[in-house]
């Protein structure tokens, strides 16, 4: 594919082993900053941005501190699996394997929503580094159960040597197959299994609250038979303690693990914190471009 | 040993050989997984549990988590067959399908059982009579039916082997005379490969499944009327094996199709389809007309759907009279 687009943001983190609490905090600014780049460059101007914002500083702990993989071998037998069941916010993830050195940055800005691009609205299996195509919410869970059972089965009598991760929005928590995948998991004690929660609280038309309330969503987990954590999403080193706990077989053995982050949707973007329904796929023109980049603090690039 | 007797009745047919079939293969090959939701008694599969309880899971009843989940096991490096009623697979987890297994055309084999309209005491809930036309819209997935049990336990072995996703129709057992051999001693079921079981020139007959046997019994009638019928077996519906079929077709120039399905879509749909742009003749389809099924007596299923010799025989001869 021949790149027409040229981003010139700078670089604001750079991949390192050992990354401290800042060093996470400069990622999720720029996975923030360049989703929103990707937005402004995508084929369709757009993304959706309000879930992608909401779920920034979990990928960043993610990719940045706790996923064990080689984006040189994408495919290596003893990865993390990592699977994004809120597919819609297929963008974020992009930024985050292209910081992790994946493909080359040049792709964001070039084959997101374009004929031929590699960068599908919500990812495909043709992009190394993906575990699972999704988009279709609600199958994630399952995929994850598949992967945490087949690896049990694979090192039998042992602990597995890797994590399956699945990112869930809430919204996709009122869909009936996620619950289906939650008791599966605990009947089948996949201790291996980690579901993080978007709580953003806000399904695509209005609040959850109004639409389908979620709640007492931590006893609802537990009483399913899950390990759970409720934590705020956007802080790094929250994030990163929970993951950290959730991973230890020892914390709790044959049980599945649940981290619900309280998030917020849009965040911090003021402008689509405070109108979440209608970011939650969005267009961004050029004033809309410049007014998140002031709000993220950076300067506006020529 | 697989149970004789499943729920009153006595095990013999399609589903007695898919039980010995998946025990045969679990021995060869120990990647193999088998992906149950709970109709497991029916399809007579509870065996491959009974021996390799590690490698058998039932999600309870939950098609679509099923089939996702064998998207997740696939991925770690098994290979995982997930026998199914074909009406619960295909339509309650037709997305899971289309985005789980043939977009991410991953190795998943899937195992409609229970296909057609040949369920008698379930009804039009159960009975799957558009299946083929779900799966045949879906990009990578290949579709087999075969003619007879042989024929069945041979395709079971070679879709493990091919590495993509699968689904294999067959219907629960034991119609006559669909109980009886009907592909030759020496036949060997390929991937992709019609096979011509009787030659003529007249008319072509093309059948897949249970139809087969239907189509071999209206030739030997038809023969009595001097009419000289090639009869294919159509096991490979997707993709279609246009060169025995065109051959066919080129030397007969008139075609009937006949399948345990909905006309709408199915392997008839197929080779209608592939016909009008490469060789147009005067076809006809047996199957189901558009309607929805009902819970009978399997005799009079067969009849007021349609699935019988005498459809397949009066179809020919309206092609045949039409000169």
């Amino acid at each position: 594919m021949k790149y027409v687009n040229k981003s010139n943001v700078p670089i604001i983190s750079e991949y390192k082993e050992n990354m401290t609490e800042k060093d996470l905090k400069d990622l999720a600014l720029q996975l923030r900053r360049d989703v929103i780049e990707l937005t402004k460059y995508s084929g369709t101007n757009s993304s959706h941005l309000g879930g992608e914002l909401s779920l920034a500083d979990i990928m960043a702990v993610f990719y940045g501190k706790i996923l064990k993989l080689d984006p040189k071998k994408p495919n290596w037998g003893k990865r993390d699996r990592f699977i994004l069941s809120k597919g819609h916010c297929s963008g974020l993830q992009y930024t985050a394997m292209a910081w992790r050195g994946f493909f080359e940055r040049g792709k964001l800005w070039n084959e997101f929503n374009r004929i031929d691009g590699k960068l599908e609205e919500h990812a495909n299996m043709e992009l190394e580094g993906i575990d699972a195509p999704t988009g279709s919410l609600g199958m994630g869970l399952s995929n994850g159960c598949g992967m945490a059972w087949g690896a049990k089965l694979k090192y039998k009598h042992k602990i597995p040597p890797y994590s399956v991760y699945t990112i869930l929005g809430d919204g996709e928590c009122t869909e009936g197959q996620t619950w289906e995948s939650i008791m599966f998991a605990s009947q089948h004690k996949l201790d291996n299994l980690i579901a993080i929660v978007d709580y953003n609280k806000y399904i695509i038309s209005a609040s959850i609250y109004e639409i389908m309330d979620l709640e007492p969503f931590f006893d609802k987990w537990e009483a399913f038979g899950w390990y759970t954590q409720r934590i705020n999403g956007h802080d790094v080193t929250q994030i990163s303690n929970a993951i950290e706990k959730a991973k230890k077989y020892e914390t709790a053995p044959g049980k599945p693990r649940v981290i619900i982050a309280d998030t917020i949707k849009g965040y911090p973007i003021s402008f689509m914190m405070e109108d979440a329904i209608n970011w939650h796929a969005g267009h961004l023109d050029e004033r809309l471009y410049k007014k998140c980049m002031k709000e993220l603090g950076l300067c506006v690039q020529k | 040993m697989c149970a004789k007797m499943i729920y009153g009745c006595s095990l013999k047919g399609m589903r007695a050989t898919l039980g010995e079939t998946l025990l045969e293969i679990g021995k060869e090959n120990e990647k193999v997984i088998v992906i149950d939701c709970e109709t497991g008694t029916a399809t007579n599969i509870l065996e491959f549990r009974n021996t390799f309880p590690e490698r058998f899971v039932t999600m309870g009843v939950a098609e679509q988590n099923g089939i996702s989940f064998a998207f997740g096991v696939a991925r770690i490096g098994y290979i995982p067959i997930v026998p199914l009623f074909s009406s619960f697979m295909t339509r309650r987890a037709c997305d899971q399908i289309f985005i789980q297994v043939g977009y991410a055309n991953e190795n998943i084999k899937m195992i409609g059982c229970y296909s057609g309209v040949t369920t008698p005491n379930t009804g039009a809930t159960h009975q799957s009579i558009n299946d083929v036309s779900i799966m045949r819209s879906i990009p990578n997935i290949l579709i087999i039916e075969t003619a007879d049990e042989i024929e069945l336990k041979q395709a079971l072995k070679k879709i493990v082997e091919y590495k993509g996703p699968v689904y294999l129709r067959m219907i629960r057992g034991d119609i006559s005379p669909y109980d009886q051999r009907i592909v030759p001693e020496n036949h060997e079921f390929e991937i992709g490969k019609a096979s011509v079981l009787r030659k003529g020139k007249d008319i072509s007959l093309i059948g897949s499944g249970l139809m087969v046997s239907r189509c071999m019994e209206a030739a030997e009638r038809l023969k009595e009327k001097d009419i000289n019928v090639e009869v294919i077996n159509c096991s490979t519906i997707k993709p279609l094996d246009k060169d025995t079929i065109l051959k066919s077709i080129k030397k007969t120039k008139r075609v009937v199709t006949a399948e345990n399905h909905t006309v709408i879509g199915g392997m008839g749909s197929a080779i209608a389809e592939m016909l009008i742009e490469e060789y147009p003749v005067p076809l006809k389809m047996v199957g189901i007309k558009d309607k929805f099924g009902e819970s009978a007596e399997l005799k009079d299923l067969l009849i007021k759907y349609g699935l019988t010799s005498d459809e397949v025989v009066k179809a020919s001869l309206e092609i045949i009279n039409k000169k």
